[in-house]
């Protein structure tokens, strides 16, 4: 197999950079694997031009971050959420942060405004992050802590958000809710000790 | 093809086999490997071999090497001996696996006796 000259790796480079990388040890084997494509290409008889098109066409920008960010799925222990599930985060705080305000403001409509901003934390942000995590948790046992996490972080929310509201019954979820999520940080923390001594 | 759905969950389990067959393999090669091997019934495209192989190295069941080739460099991957253990493990689990579903989808006619 013939193999790229330096220039041409350095227009592959330059290409690859468009991606933005951040896990660089990610990029070496990208920049690598896109190099093959074009050499096995080049030897059926392409020029390099012509087999660079065809493997950018294939193996393009948004394809090369989708591979960072499952890399980054895949790897991290951390919280993991997708691109929907921020946007999602991102407008119920929008609209929390609307809702207190023009409750401060003693607007008409803050309190469905703050009512719709709660609900679309509980039931779209912290769902949908529940959902990520179930697909990334292996064991049911991983299953289970993160299904706790949501019910402690839900009822928390709720709780907070009839707060504002003056409904009856708030302060109850919210002291559910910090117990929920107290017995989900030991539970983890434990599991994560284990782990660790394993 | 397959579809990413069968071949999804067998993923690690092919490369873990297939980083124990050889020394050392860099991710184009595995590709190549799977390509060749299943007559381009399983492809194992980029997005999910990248992904996994940095997901083995973090589990510790594989180390890279890096190499120069030409003027590139080119990261190897192998197998630890908890990646040789784990892809014997899996292995073992597939086959075992293989057997079940065929006693599913192929059952055996059962034998009616006559008193």
């Amino acid at each position: 197999m013939q193999l790229l000259a330096d220039e041409q790796i350095k227009r592959i480079e330059e290409r690859l950079a468009e991606a933005s990388l951040s896990n660089n040890s990610l990029s070496i084997d990208i920049l690598d694997h896109l190099c093959c494509m074009i050499e096995e290409r080049m030897d059926l008889g392409w020029d390099y031009l012509r087999a660079e098109k065809e493997v950018f066409s294939e193996m393009g920008v948004l394809q090369i971050q989708a591979i960072e960010q499952e890399t980054k799925l895949l790897t991290q222990n951390k919280l993991v959420m997708k691109k929907r599930t921020k946007i999602i985060g991102l407008v119920a705080l929008v609209l929390m942060t609307i809702g207190f305000i023009m409750k401060q403001l003693h607007v008409m409509g803050a309190g469905v405004t703050w009512g719709v901003g709660v609900l679309t934390a509980v039931f779209g942000f912290a769902l949908f992050l529940l959902l990520d995590r179930f697909k990334y948790d292996k064991s049911s046992k991983e299953k289970a802590i993160s299904f706790v996490g949501f019910l402690g972080a839900s009822s928390f929310m709720l709780g907070t958000g009839f707060k504002l509201l003056r409904q009856p019954g708030s302060h109850y979820m919210i002291g559910f809710g910090g117990l929920i999520l107290l017995v989900h940080y030991l539970i983890s923390n434990s599991v994560k000790t284990k782990d660790g001594k394993s | 093809m397959y579809s990413n759905e069968l071949v999804r969950g067998t993923l690690k389990t092919i490369i873990l086999q297939l980083l124990g067959e050889q020394n050392q393999m860099y991710g184009y090669e595995l590709s190549k490997l799977v390509k060749e091997r299943t007559q381009e019934k399983i492809v194992l495209t980029e997005g999910a071999l990248y992904p996994i192989l940095h997901k083995l190295e973090k589990d510790k069941l594989v180390v890279t090497n890096l190499e120069k080739v030409g003027n590139r460099t080119r990261k190897y991957y192998a197998l630890t001996s908890n990646g040789k253990t784990s892809a014997k493990e899996k292995k073992n689990e597939l086959l075992e696996f293989m057997e079940t579903l065929k006693m599913l989808m192929e059952p055996k006619p059962i034998m009616l006796c006559n008193y």
